[in-house]
């Protein structure tokens, strides 16, 4: 009788946190914002040959001044497939208009992006007068695909 | 990181957010420039972007973004 093998996955392949692994991070702090259209603040593509498992993400958004008339302000996390579009996938907002006022998520996240991946922070204020504050945050280990 | 200062496209809807038209960025805080202050319109900002996607004098490289990514999505048609 022969051996049996397995069916698994190739087993003599490195994981994937020991294919040429690299720290990716990023940090932003926008203060006393004005109101604005939805604006890309942070964007990160994975390289061609490469994937990337995304671990931690941060937005916050804070109404730092009260508006004139409170809209919705928001930061948002999009991922857009490669050759696909854009989803905005999280999100936090506030509608209220006391200055100090906010919304904060903490993600820990496991998502696998793929060559050609994005994924970008976004915010957006439709308020008449004011100022928020946003911040964005998130860390990724890029490695061979 | 390299940086520069880059132009902003996009018109601010769902579908098309204002951006800069590069693979991997992170805008840098205060440094908006406006081209109508009062429609609070971004004309440009100053940008941080991985090293090896500039060159020697510090401005985004055409050719090397589009080896990184490989033309996937299409980078082609950036302006820095």
């Amino acid at each position: 009788m022969g051996r049996q093998y397995s069916a698994g996955p190739q087993a003599s392949r490195l994981a994937w946190y020991d294919r040429n692994p690299a720290s990716k991070l990023d940090d932003g702090d926008w203060v006393g914002t004005t109101p604005h259209a939805l604006t890309e603040r942070v964007s990160y593509t994975v390289p061609a040959g490469k994937k990337a498992m995304l671990e931690g993400a941060l937005m916050r958004v804070r109404r730092a001044t009260a508006a004139t008339t409170a809209l919705r302000a928001a930061v948002e996390w999009a991922l857009t497939p490669a050759g696909g579009s854009q989803v905005r996938f999280y999100f936090a907002e506030i509608i209220t208009n006391n200055a100090g006022d906010q919304e904060m998520v903490y993600l820990p996240l496991t998502l696998i992006l793929c060559s050609g991946d994005k994924w970008a922070g976004l915010s957006v204020d439709g308020s008449t007068g004011g100022t928020c504050d946003y911040k964005f945050r998130f860390k990724v280990t890029e490695f061979d695909a | 990181m390299a940086k520069f200062r880059a132009k902003v496209t996009g018109k601010g809807t769902p579908d098309d957010p204002i951006r800069v038209n590069l693979p991997t960025y992170a805008m840098v805080p205060g440094t908006e420039e406006y081209a109508d202050k009062a429609k609070k319109t971004l004309k440009s900002v100053v940008v941080e972007v991985p090293d090896d996607e500039v060159d020697e004098k510090g401005r985004p490289d055409p050719a090397k973004i589009r080896r990184k990514y490989r033309d996937n999505p299409k980078w082609s048609n950036f302006k820095g």
